[in-house]
């Protein structure tokens, strides 16, 4: 591998790198979460697209002012020492509780699912271990991940058409039936299912062609909303609005459905693969905080610092507090993820041009 | 990361799949010692009609057993409740994975909406989607328990017979998803198969026709070949007509093999609705007797025309008997929704604007061979 190297992933590990990380846990039950909006609900992955886009011009205007530099530092450049270690830390602990949220989802869908009768711990151990195993090869590897994650689960999207019923096709027209209220409720509810492209802040200074990594990081996010308006669609088509309501894994639904004559409940299947697109969002994030430590530290990565962000991890993972509590806390994180792609980088942009414009 | 630590880490993966070998105290029970469920019966019972009798067929595989089929009945309040009476019972761990048809009893359909018992089995994850609905005349039991000499064990024989296939497509194959799609929907009314026990044989003698989850009447198999016409089935079973000629007389014809298309159009007014459908045959004819040649063009378009007219008015008649029940199983409403923007009142559709839509229907037949001799 290229050792040594800073720049060292290429275009399309940039794209998949950005659709991988946005598609994880959230993903299972987004036509669940915006069910407000009815049949119009596959308008929103589109909706969202838009808005992802814009929030993209500024946090690529601020990586390309700084473009050997990862948030961390531009962080601590712009804002000031003690301030900009205290955002920093903040945003370890973001990414630390992500990734518990998403461990912590999937292992409950699995629970639900697949293995009743395993223990939380016996499912949890060997996900970190493997998460540990793609975080010793860098940013690489973990792009890598992604390209595997990608053609791994992505072949799943042709059971869809078990759901395309041409009978059925008429409730896609969309009437606007909700209104406008519902309908960003469910924007709204929905969003955390984009969350993910924000890692660009930290990873750009990584990308060979950083020129055309607009281009790239663009790609991935609307190849995300086209994988996730296909699947509403074949949600409105296939699902009455009562079942999306009440359904809480409405992809899993659909291929319970699916059948063939020598295979039977794909859904354990495609739960199963289900865990390559965990692992490279969860790899992904635990990258960033431990890039984070390493900028808080000496600044030379090692490998004591991927062990210390995975123990994190296994510490909020087993913190003796109540299922609401926890809740609570994955809300607050959400929220947390939500003002600060709003307003960190349009915020570190303003500082910067007002410092006189030029790149440090 | 040393080579060292990442052979450590492989070693811990490995060792962690090992834990798959565990036991908690209570053993895995292997495959034979599993009772898979293979029919599910929900009926009333006659004395008191808020307690459940579910029935529950599972194969037995013991080669000292005489049946091959286990049956236990339990009655109780709570459907659900009954079914872990019945995991008491058996001696076997009971299991919903591998579970192929719920049948309903005609008279808990007709009294009871039976949406919650759905739900309960819907929501379950062993539950597969593909679990096929029927309706019995009489209840469930008999039907599970009735003697087929020449047919293959129960569970077996009922799944097959479920299943979709070609000469069965007078009637829906109404899956656990299905039902609860329709039951739920605002713009459509689930329809099942119909099931009566006659002698050593089931029958699946009519369409179930309901009103979200209540059911309200039957449908013949013919009237359910129109249904399924309407509905956009894309093939049919071979249909039979006596139509009319210049004669006078009414010589009988079949067509056979049909591809069906069908378009239903509104006009989206809500107070002049109207309701235009085209539905497209093709198919072969078979043992007609009448007078027309049927090898020439002209007199072929003569037995088509009289074809369509009478198919015309079968689903005239058709729609007039769902307009009555004030069910809608085709979705003719769903052509008004897509149409009105706004909220979709399915009871405002029901009792108001059902009733007085003015149908038309256009049928277009296609003869596309009559056989191999002259």
């Amino acid at each position: 591998m290229d050792k040594g190297k800073m720049e060292k992933l290429n275009n399309y590990h940039v794209l998949f790198l950005i659709q991988n990380v946005m598609i994880s846990m959230n993903f299972i039950r987004l036509p669940h979460v915006i069910h407000e909006s009815g049949r119009d609900m596959w308008l929103i992955p589109i909706a969202m697209g838009v808005i992802v886009q814009l929030l993209l011009i500024p946090m690529l205007m601020l990586c390309g002012r700084f473009p050997n530099e990862t948030l961390f530092s531009i962080n601590r450049k712009l804002v000031g020492k003690y301030l900009g270690t205290f955002i920093n830390l903040l945003l370890i602990l973001y990414m630390v509780i992500s990734v518990t949220s998403i461990v912590d989802d999937f292992i409950e869908v699995i629970q639900t699912i697949a293995l009743g009768r395993v223990n939380k711990t016996l499912l949890f151990i060997p996900l970190l271990l493997l998460t540990l195993y793609i975080l010793s090869g860098g940013i690489k590897t973990v792009a890598r991940t992604c390209v595997l994650a990608f053609f791994m689960t992505v072949w799943m999207i042709y059971f869809l058409n078990w759901t395309f019923e041409p009978a059925k096709f008429t409730s896609v027209i969309p009437l606007f039936e909700v209104g406008a209220k519902p309908f960003f409720h469910s924007l709204f509810l929905g969003f955390e299912s984009m969350l993910g492209f924000e890692l660009v802040l930290f990873f750009f200074p990584f990308i060979i062609n950083k020129k055309e990594s607009f281009k790239y990081v663009t790609g991935g996010v609307w190849l995300t909303v086209f994988i996730y308006t296909l699947v509403c669609l074949a949600c409105v088509v296939y699902f009455s609005e009562w079942q999306i309501g009440n359904i809480r894994y409405p992809i899993l639904s659909i291929l319970r459905a699916v059948e063939f004559s020598f295979i039977e409940r794909i859904e354990s299947l495609g739960l199963s693969l289900w865990i390559f697109l965990i692992l490279s969002t969860i790899s992904a994030y635990l990258w960033v905080a431990k890039r984070g430590i390493t900028d808080l530290s000496s600044g030379k990565s090692q490998s004591w610092q991927a062990y210390l962000v995975v123990m994190l991890v296994t510490i909020i993972f087993f913190l003796p507090i109540d299922r609401v509590t926890r809740e609570t806390l994955y809300e607050w994180n959400r929220y947390f993820a939500f003002s600060f792609i709003l307003i960190l980088p349009t915020f570190l942009l303003i500082t910067n041009l007002f410092r006189g414009g030029k790149p440090s | 990361m040393s080579r060292r630590n990442i052979m450590i880490i492989k070693y811990l993966i490995l060792l962690s799949l090992l834990s798959g070998c565990g036991t908690d105290g209570i053993q895995q029970a292997s495959i034979e010692n599993y009772g898979l469920v293979g029919i599910v019966g929900y009926d009333l019972e006659t004395s008191d009609n808020n307690q459940y009798k579910v029935t529950v067929a599972l194969p037995q595989s013991h080669p000292e057993a005489e049946e091959l089929t286990q049956v236990f009945t339990v009655i109780d309040k709570e459907p659900y409740e009954a079914m872990l009476e019945i995991a008491r019972k058996t001696e076997k761990a009971l299991d919903f994975s591998q579970l192929r048809v719920i049948l309903f009893s005609e008279d808990l359909v007709r009294e009871k909406g039976i949406l919650g018992i759905m739900e309960r089995l819907y929501r379950d994850p062993n539950i597969g989607a593909n679990v096929y609905i029927g309706v019995t005349k009489g209840p469930p039991e008999e039907v599970i328990k009735g003697d087929y000499k020449d047919k293959p064990q129960i569970i077996l024989y009922l799944h097959d017979l479920m299943e979709p296939h070609l000469e069965a497509t007078f009637r829906p194959f109404t899956t656990i998803h299905d039902f609860i799609y329709e039951a739920t929907d605002r713009t459509s009314d689930p329809k099942v198969p119909y099931l009566e026990k006659i002698e050593g044989t089931i029958d699946i003698s009519h369409v179930a026709l309901f009103e979200n989850d209540k059911m309200v009447d039957l449908l013949k198999p013919d009237e359910g070949k129109y249904m399924q016409a309407m509905a956009r089935a894309k093939r049919l079973p071979s249909i039979g007509f006596n139509i009319q000629e210049k004669s006078g007389d009414e010589p009988y014809v079949a067509l056979d093999l049909i591809n069906s298309r069908s378009k239903i159009k509104s006009n989206g007014d809500l107070e002049n609705p109207m309701v235009n459908i085209r539905l497209k045959l093709d198919g072969m004819a078979m043992s007609y007797t009448g007078e027309q040649n049927l090898e020439e063009a002209n007199s072929r378009k003569i037995v088509e025309d009289a074809i369509g007219k009478r198919v015309e008015e079968e689903c005239l008649k058709l729609i007039k008997k769902l307009q009555e029940l004030k069910v809608d199983p085709v979705r003719f409403s769903e052509s008004f929704r897509s149409r009105v923007s706004g909220d979709w009142s399915e009871d405002e559709w029901r009792n108001v604007i059902y009733p007085k839509v003015t149908f038309e229907v256009e049928a277009t037949i296609e003869i596309t061979s009559t056989g191999i001799l002259e």
